[in-house]
């Protein structure tokens, strides 16, 4: 299996007033291509770091991030986002979508920030939609929509533009357990049928008995690591 | 991109329904002012004219300040018709205009006798539309007299009555005069009602004993722009003369007018200033607004790959939109305006008791309307969109420098 994303040594420090606060201590991971993969633990374990420094949403105090083969350790603001447009989806645990566009508008979004045409733009959402069983609702507003179908608009969203990864920070966390197992579920078919990788975040046992490896944080070391043979 | 904009821009449909209100309101009224101001300035320089008797007047030298009848021009016919044949000269008016007593059977009154001839007049005032009882000259009357409706009461006259004028002649020496009143007319103008006798340049002449003597020349130009120039060649045209006169144009004449006028037009710029000022302040601040309660949502976009110089061009964007909204209804409410005032004006008279006086200029129309003025309008509206993009650097700029985890942990 190819590595697609390495940490070494990766740590992060935030200045909280006068007091350091160590959020990652060092971590060491690799994530291969085509994996389905939970960060396991605790508030305040390091996971939403961890994810923060691979999606280059933040940089490390030191230590090397590799994406897609890439050092992304230090990318510029700009730069980042060009990468996380080309390699990297992303799926928040709220506020994951634009308030004043069509479910289908949210989901092409990332398609339409790299320039593709419309057309195409529609041939690539409109089957996603339907597969996460979103047909018929693309013209309705975030509003309109429940959590978990919001969260599925996001989940088509991070992989219409089918980057080399997906990562999830706690994106079940504002759902019922009967949702959030739907859309593990889902996320879960999505890996086996088009191969895409996904790296998840959460503390909800449920939804970290679906991952086919388990990574487990804690006060910003790994302190364990799983992969449990039935989901295989 | 465009549609994402456009819809922000109407997120809060209460909001910036206010904020293009205020912007298209203050634009229309900007505009709306400016035609106003034109039109305005316009009939100001035009009753400047009329009042000081033509675009440039010839006088003997030194009456414009002493305005006594002793200061006449000998040979003021010739001088007229040289002054007629000076290029940019597209007419003269002569006057013979006499200060002096008029005594009726009932009192005495001063009183400005003006020896005029009606066609002439008629380029820059006709007094013929405002005779009220009576006529004005005819041919078998030789000291016909029409009096303003005030000065006719003042002295308890009517038509048929006749009255004396007793004034300084050219040579100094004390004259009486009889005249008949041939009329009354009225002005509107209580300071000429009250004060003013129309009689012809024949009558006046021989009330002092003057043969071909003029008081004052009224020289119309075919472009007020010119009146320095034309200035300038009539003094030299006449530089030859005995006796010496003086040229004025009407600015100089009346040069608290034109003191206004530049006045007024310098309160028009601290007018667009201010009102910029208050648009830029608003705009900023609803922009800001916009963008400070969108944090979290601009942190993710910028997360999932929309970079911070295109989250900058979605809020220069918005406000492109905004000021394109914004203006259109500025212009269309100050152009509806600007058509209203056409077609009715506005009478500054029922607001100032019926008579206008600016800088000592009595405004004969006081119905103000609205000049369309391209390139004034163009270049307000111009600067309204510049200050409302300028407005909106800041609010891109914190947008821009959004740091997208830092923004998503915002309101979490």
């Amino acid at each position: 299996m190819k590595t697609l994303i390495t940490t070494v040594g990766l740590a992060r420090t935030y200045r909280q007033g006068s007091v350091d606060v160590h959020a990652l201590r060092g971590v060491d991971l690799e994530v291969g291509e085509g994996e389905f993969s939970a960060l396991a633990g605790p508030s305040g374990s390091g996971k939403t770091t961890l994810l923060n420094l691979i999606g280059c949403l933040d940089t490390p105090t030191s230590g090397i991030v590799t994406v897609a083969g890439r050092d992304v350790t230090r990318l510029g603001k700009n730069a980042a986002a060009a990468f996380r447009l080309e390699h990297i989806g992303f799926v928040f645990q709220a506020y994951n979508l634009v308030p004043v566009l069509t479910a289908f508008e949210n989901a092409e979004f990332t398609l339409m920030l790299k320039g593709v045409a419309a057309a195409e733009r529609r041939r690539i959402v409109t089957p996603l939609l339907e597969r996460v069983g979103l047909g018929g609702l693309e013209q309705r507003r975030p509003h309109e929509l429940s959590g978990g179908q919001q969260q599925r608009v996001a989940v088509v969203r991070a992989i219409a533009s089918t980057p080399s990864i997906v990562l999830a920070d706690e994106p079940t966390a504002n759902l019922d357990t009967e949702t959030s197992v739907g859309l593990l579920d889902l996320m879960l078919d999505l890996n086996r049928e088009h191969g895409v990788t996904f790296l998840f975040s959460t503390h909800d046992p449920t939804v970290i008995g679906r991952a086919r490896r388990i990574v487990r944080l804690d006060s910003g070391h790994i302190v364990g690591e799983e992969r449990p043979d039935s989901k295989g | 991109m465009g549609i994402l904009a456009w819809r922000n821009l109407w997120r809060n449909r209460g909001r910036t329904l206010i904020v293009v209100s205020a912007i298209a309101l203050s634009l229309g009224l900007m505009l709306v002012s400016y035609g106003m101001t034109l039109d305005r300035n316009v009939k100001m320089m035009q009753a400047a004219v009329r009042s000081a008797g033509g675009n440039v007047l010839v006088h003997a030298d030194g009456y414009w300040d002493a305005r006594t009848s002793d200061l006449q021009m000998p040979g003021g016919d010739a001088i007229a018709d040289r002054v007629a044949a000076i290029p940019g000269v597209s007419g003269v008016i002569r006057r013979v205009i006499i200060s002096g007593l008029l005594t009726s059977t009932h009192g005495g009154e001063g009183a400005q006798i003006m020896g005029v001839d009606l066609e002439g007049e008629a380029q820059v005032y006709d007094f013929r539309p405002r005779l009220v009882t009576g006529q004005f000259f005819t041919a078998d009357d030789e000291t016909p007299l029409v009096l303003g409706d005030g000065l006719a009461e003042l002295l308890d006259v009517e038509v048929g009555d006749r009255v004396v004028l007793t004034a300084t002649g050219p040579d100094g020496e004390v004259a009486r005069a009889l005249f008949h009143v041939t009329g009354t007319l009225h002005t509107g103008v209580s300071m000429i009602d009250d004060s003013l006798g129309l009689t012809t340049v024949g009558a006046a002449r021989a009330a002092l004993a003057m043969d071909t003597h003029l008081t004052q020349i009224g020289v119309l130009l075919t472009d007020d722009d010119r009146r320095d120039e034309v200035d300038r060649a009539i003094a030299a045209a006449l530089d030859d003369l005995p006796a010496q006169v003086e040229v004025l144009t009407w600015d100089e004449a009346i040069p608290d007018l034109l003191g206004f006028v530049e006045i007024d037009e310098k309160f028009a710029v601290v007018y667009t200033v201010v009102i910029g000022l208050v648009v830029a302040f608003g705009i900023a601040n609803t922009l800001l607004m916009m963008v400070m309660e969108r944090i979290r949502e601009l942190g993710m976009l910028n997360a999932i790959g929309m970079g911070p110089r295109r989250v900058a061009i979605l809020v220069l964007l918005e406000t492109v939109l905004l000021a394109v909204v914004a203006v259109t209804v500025g212009f269309a409410l100050g152009f509806a305006g600007h058509l209203a005032l056409v077609h009715w004006g506005l009478d500054l008279s029922k607001l100032s008791g019926g008579e206008m006086d600016i800088a000592g200029v009595s405004m004969n129309d006081t119905i103000i309307r609205s000049q369309f003025d391209a390139l004034r309008w163009g270049a307000a509206t111009g600067v309204v969109v510049l200050v409302i993009l300028a407005s909106s650097l800041y609010p891109a700029w914190r947008a821009m420098r959004l740091d997208p985890v830092e923004a998503m942990r915002t309101y979490e």
